[in-house]
């Protein structure tokens, strides 16, 4: 591979580096793409291994979504970041590649519980701490990597690819979802089709492992491995040296949480609210979100390119200013375009009604579906479920009520374009950060260092923004306003952003990529 | 700029303290309600552990700053 130097003779550039970088984020790329997909079939997951009358399985179900989404996360980056900071960048995160595969593939497998009763959600949720601590401990190493390799004067372009692969496993993970869920019917994939995307990632899992066996070691950390000055301790140097935490903490408040809320709420907060507020149809919400992320994500490189220019800090301050000043906007707007208090088309509307008697209950299932058209070309179906009992002596339940709204082009194009600004900041925010962590740091303790900040700002003031913004509008609701305030639930992610463009303004210096220059 | 940013320290440790003791009404009042949910309990009993050293976290960087130790980071 050329190699050819900049500041330093281990530094690659052209084809070298670029094969570098592919190599470093197709595995990224698959271990986000899994981590997705089981937040995105919980629903599934939850009926197969998760019934709701049985109480530990929902203990277990709920613990699966808040530890394996923010509190193993952690944990993965000080195991592996230590493991990275004493045996290498390379080992550390095939490791990290191969537990997330492995963990993956066997959810696909483990059999419901049905068939094997209470070990079903034990299986999935032991599985699902696997996942997350393999993901705790992969974007770290992955940045760290690619970063080491790169001229220091093309850190932020460089990085960018890693960074964009959160985003584009997120697309992957949409993509291979829908194409299951739309070649097997809706029937066999609630049956059984959820599992095949979690099974295919095998595919995908074994080609990464083969391309990041084919690499080698970071050339910075081989250098200081050879001059005898690795870290023998580096969770000790990371965080009980006052020098450096002060630096973590930093790292912390002054940058990686409010980016972390800026991400989940263009992407994911973004898509609960179209999903649960806005009521727009399921693949729609999906779709919309695939456009935003494909004309977003060129940005991350632009982003970082940038940075490597005017320096990471006002363009990540500039992200998280933008979300702080239109967030509301934006949601308000979001939920006008979806609303159903519209003037209707009275002659495009229909109302049907089924009646079902079971022959050996005597129970019948009444459904009436209701399409509304409304002038500015939405429409919306309403499902009404009511079961009644024919034993009278029993408690009759409560109708379901489920509604899809469907866009008319115009408000999916600006809806689109709505989700494609948040995703602009995200990029803002995110696009720049991996090369501000890494020049944060000094080589020897660099993966462990960055990767706590890192998933403390995502995994927790990130990953939490659709629980506290769910539990801020349920805050607002009172009898004489059942739903609550929609938009309630963005304060979370403004506060916390507000909080850390104040302390990045005045304490982030201008520029890192000269922090540890002596270093090498 | 370097007395803002230790002025600055003290807000960051009020803003901390603030935090923790609104984290542990809600969750005293969410927790005592009648029928608690599962989803709910686990949702306490894992932000409480979480974000309570977070803030102390932010306690702490409040008095780095007090301290002076943020004043010539480029150093």
């Amino acid at each position: 591979m050329p190699t050819s130097s900049t500041h330093d003779s281990t530094v690659k550039t052209g084809w070298g580096l670029m094969s570098v970088i592919l190599a470093s984020s197709v595995g990224t790329l698959i271990e986000w793409y899994d981590f997705y997909i089981y937040g995105t079939l919980a629903p599934y997951i939850a009926k197969q291994f998760f019934p709701s009358d049985n109480i530990t399985a929902s203990y277990l179900a709920a613990l699966g979504t808040f530890a394996a989404g923010f509190i193993v996360r952690p944990f993965g980056a000080l195991f592996f970041g230590r493991l990275g900071d004493l045996i290498g960048r390379k080992y550390t995160f095939l490791v990290t590649l191969i537990l997330m595969g492995l963990s993956t593939f066997c959810i696909g497998l483990i059999p419901g519980y049905a068939q094997i009763g209470m070990f079903a959600p034990f299986l999935i949720l032991l599985l699902r701490l696997m996942q997350g601590l393999a993901l705790g401990g992969e974007y770290g190493g992955a940045a760290t990597y690619v970063a080491e390799h790169a001229p220091a004067n093309q850190r932020g372009f460089y990085t960018g690819f890693i960074q964009t692969t959160a985003t584009v496993g997120l697309l992957l993970s949409i993509v291979v979802i829908i194409g299951t869920k739309t070649y097997l019917g809706d029937e066999v994939f609630s049956d059984w089709g959820w599992r095949v995307p979690f099974i295919i990632s095998a595919v995908m899992i074994a080609i990464s492992i083969y391309i990041r066996l084919k690499m080698s070691e970071s050339p910075m950390f081989s250098k200081i491995k050879e001059s005898g000055k690795l870290s023998t301790n580096p969770l000790k140097e990371s965080f009980a040296n006052r020098a450096n935490l002060k630096m973590v903490l930093l790292a912390l408040f002054g940058a990686v949480a409010g980016q972390g809320v800026i991400w989940y709420t263009g992407q994911f907060y973004a898509m609960s609210f179209m999903d649960t507020i806005c009521k727009i149809e399921f693949n729609t919400v999906r779709w919309i979100l695939a456009i935003a992320i494909i004309f977003g994500t060129p940005f991350f490189l632009v982003f970082g390119a940038l940075s490597d220019k005017i320096g990471r800090k006002w363009i990540m301050m500039a992200g998280m200013l933008l979300g702080i000043l239109t967030y509301r906007p934006i949601y308000s707007k979001m939920l006008e375009l979806s609303s159903m208090k519209k003037t209707e088309i009275a002659e495009k509307g229909a109302v049907g009604t089924t009646v079902k008697v079971d022959a050996a209950t005597g129970d019948s299932t009444i459904v009436v579906t209701t399409v509304k058209a409304f002038v500015d070309g939405n429409t919306s179906k309403e499902v009404k479920t009511t079961k009644i009992l024919a034993d009278k002596s029993k408690e009759q339940k409560k109708p379901e009520v489920k509604t899809s709204v469907w866009l008319s082009s115009s408000n999916w194009w600006m809806m689109a374009f709505l989700v494609f600004l948040q995703i602009l900041y995200v990029t803002m925010v995110y696009g720049p950060i991996a090369a501000f962590l890494v020049e944060l740091f000094p080589t020897r303790i660099r993966y462990t260092s960055m990767s706590l900040p890192y998933h403390i700002g995502n995994g927790i003031f990130g990953g939490l923004v659709p629980y506290i913004a769910t539990f801020l509008v349920s805050t607002t609701i009172t009898a004489q306003n059942p739903t609550g305030d929609p938009l309630a639930g963005l304060f979370y992610p403004m506060i916390i952003a507000a909080v850390c463009l104040v302390i990045g303004s005045l304490f982030l210096p201008a520029r890192t990529d000269n922090l540890h220059n002596n270093e090498h | 700029m370097n007395a803002v940013k230790k002025f600055s320290g003290i807000v960051w440790i009020l803003l901390s303290l603030a935090a923790i003791w609104f984290l542990f009404t809600r969750a005293g009042a969410e927790l005592s309600a009648a029928n608690v949910k599962p989803d709910k309990k686990i949702f306490w009993y894992s932000i409480l552990p979480v974000y309570v050293p977070l803030m102390l976290g932010l306690a702490l960087f409040g008095y780095y700053a007090l301290k002076g130790e943020y004043d010539r980071l480029e150093e």
